[in-house]
Parts: structure tokens; sequence; C-alpha cells
């Protein structure tokens, strides 16, 4: 028994530096050799020759590590446009501090108002680069077939942000109430700018809600992310040219329309094919 | 009758992974060495995984939040990592059984048309 203690310890410790497994994940792998020993010794295998044969059936260090490490690199995937989207994302919010810090300063703004403010343009500008990046996958998807790791990249960095969208709005909301009772001595009003930050909440939610009702589903994940896109714009730029319609929206609305619809197309044309 | 053990091959074990370890879950939750142990059972041994290939796959289903997992202690006092399906979990795995029925509808027409 001592033997197969150190032969146990010992293959630990050839998993261990054979790749940076975490502890758990040694934890997890060593009950399960030792759950394979105590079968092979109830069944009749002799105790010595248990721990060679349990060892083989769960795969020699390398064949473990280098199965994990795939995991590892998946997990690590990166897609050019993802990181440029999380990095465009932090220096957004970076800037709109920095541009309501004087209006503090000067007492043009309060602190309440100004943290509503940061924070439902940053909420609405991460739908927007949510939007951007689904736009991204899609036209460069039509010109070169996007990897796996790509689009692993992809899903991930989209939860990430719509996330933190419906996280920023919500608050962004709540604030603004509290301005809003302060100033005009009520929470809500349905007023366009209220209707508008309840339709890009709905819409990140919707988006961050999409690993819940489709969750294995890329393509609906880039659909809501195009969606999101045009709702946060009736929401946000809709919510700000009340009245006036604008050539610019009407060309934002249409060409965002226009390109949903030709992914939808495609998407659907390409389904038969998978089957060739 | 002696019959020579089926190999499945490479890829049809690897894309059969993911629908296996969902359904197994759906069952009630479990940990890796019996989510083993069942998936030999309902395969008659035929479906043979290289035991620790299968944790990859549980924790990268972990990451997609199909799954949540727990240390607990197990009756004999070993401690066992156990796996429940989540409810992403659960919709990804009705996916999974409709794209499966669909291969598996396709196969069952063509080949009982050919070989009735």
């Amino acid at each position: 028994m001592r033997d197969l203690e150190k032969q146990i310890a010992d293959w630990r410790r050839s998993i261990a530096d054979a790749s940076k497994h975490r502890p758990e994940t040694l934890n997890e792998l060593e009950t399960h050799l030792r759950d394979e020993i105590d079968r092979l010794i109830q069944a009749g295998t002799p105790a010595e020759d248990a721990f060679t044969v349990a060892f083989t059936t769960l795969g020699s260090p390398a064949a473990l590590c280098a199965e994990f490490d795939k995991l590892e690199q998946l997990r690590r995937a990166k897609w050019k446009p993802a990181t440029f989207a999380q990095w465009a994302c932090i220096a957004i919010a970076v800037l709109f501090a920095l541009a309501l810090v004087p209006r503090i300063g000067h007492g043009r703004m309060t602190l309440l108002l100004a943290s509503h403010v940061l924070t439902v343009s940053v909420g609405y500008v991460m739908m927007f680069i949510i939007g951007g990046l689904a736009i991204c996958h899609v036209l460069a998807d039509w010109f070169q077939r996007t990897s796996s790791s790509q689009t692993y990249a992809l899903r991930r960095t989209i939860f990430q942000l719509a996330t933190i969208s419906a996280v920023l709005t919500a608050i962004g909301i709540l604030l603004g109430m509290m301005w809003a009772k302060h100033n005009w001595s009520r929470y809500w009003a349905w007023d366009p700018k209220e209707t508008g930050a309840v339709i890009v909440l709905v819409c990140a939610t919707f988006t961050m809600g999409v690993r819940w009702f489709r969750p294995a589903s890329h393509n609906a994940l880039v659909i809501m992310g195009i969606l999101g896109n045009i709702g946060t714009g009736w929401g946000w730029l809709g919510a700000n040219t009340f009245g006036h319609i604008s050539p610019l929206l009407i060309a934002f609305f249409g060409t965002q329309c226009l390109l949903l619809t030709a992914f939808s197309a495609t998407t659907w044309l390409r389904k038969p094919q998978a089957w060739c | 009758m002696y019959t020579t053990p089926m190999k499945l091959d490479k890829e049809l074990v690897a894309a059969s992974s993911v629908p296996l370890v969902l359904s197994i879950l759906a069952e009630g939750q479990s940990y890796g060495y019996a989510i083993i142990q069942r998936v030999k059972e309902l395969s008659d041994g035929k479906i043979q995984w290289t035991d620790g290939m299968l944790y990859p796959v549980l924790h990268w289903l972990e990451d997609q939040d199909y799954v949540r997992s727990e240390w607990r202690e197990a009756d004999s006092g070993r401690k066992r990592k156990y796996y429940s399906l989540k409810a992403p979990g659960k919709r990804a795995l009705r996916e999974q059984q409709d794209q499966w029925r669909v291969v598996n509808r396709a196969l069952n027409q063509l080949w009982d048309l050919r070989y009735a």
C-alpha cells in the first residue's frame, strides 16, 4: 500500500511537472485514478498491477497535458477585433470619465448626474461595440470562414460586454431616477430618453440572455448583436433626435437591416451544405 | 460466435462526447469516473474513451456555463467533484438531440432502404 501511495505521488508530480495544471484538476484526476485502482483490486487484479492498468486507462501524463493544453488554448483564444473591442470599451469609459471631471469641478454637473451620464453612456457604447463586433464577424465569415477559436473569442467577448452593459445601464437608470426625483420631483415619466434607456437595457439583457435560450447557437448571438445595435441606435440616437428623422439615422438603420437580412439569408442558404 | 470488437472512429467518439456527457448529467449529477463507467455500460464497452480525456470536456462544459461543479465527500470518505446540468446545458442538450436525430433519421432511411 505504501508503494501504491508512492506511485500515485510520483504520478502526480510527473503530471504537475509536465503542465501547469491547477491543484484542483490534479485532485480530480487523482480521485479518478484511485477509483479505478479500487475497482481493479475488487475485480481481482493484484494490487501491484492495479496502478499500472489504471495509469494506462487514464492516459499518459503527456497525452493528458496535451488535451488540457488544447482547452487552455481555447480559453486564451484571441480574435483581434474582439481584443480591440475590449480595449475600446476601456478607453471610451476613461475618456467619458475624464470629460466629466471638469464639469463636476466647475459645478456644472452634480456627482449624481455625472455618474448617471457615465454609466448609461458607457453601457450604450458597449452595445454599439457589440454590434460592431457582430458585423465584423459576419463580414469576416463571408470572406474567410472563421475558426472555432475565433468564434469562441467572439462569444466570450460579447457575453462579457453585454453583461457589463446591462449592469451599467441598469445602474445608470437607477441613478437617473434618483436625479429626476431630486430635480423634477418624479422618478419616471416614460419620456423619450427614459424609454430609450429601457430599450437599451432590454437589448443588453437579451444579448446576455442568448446563452439561456439558444446556448449553442453562434448565429443567434450574431443576430442578437446586430439587433441590439439597432435597438440601441433607436433608444439612444432616436431619443436624442426625437421628431427629426435625419438621413444619417436612416442610413444607420438601413445598413444594419440590410446586413441582418443578408446574414440571415446566407446562414439559411449555407444550412443544406452542412450535410454534403 | 466470435466477433471482433468494434472500434469507433476517433472523430465520432469526439463528436459524441458532449451529447453523451450532457445526457448522462441530465439523469442526475455525477462525477468523472461514474460518467465513464456509464458510457461503457451504455455502449457495451464499445465507446472507449481514454479516461483522462473526459476532464477537459467537463471543464469546457463548465466554461460554457452548461454545467456546474462542486466538491463533495462521498460515502467512502473520498472527495469527488460532482457535476450537474444547468439550464443552458439542458437547452444545449435539446439542440444536440435535434441535430443527432436528424443524422440518425437520415442514415436509418438510407440503410433501411438499401439493406431491406
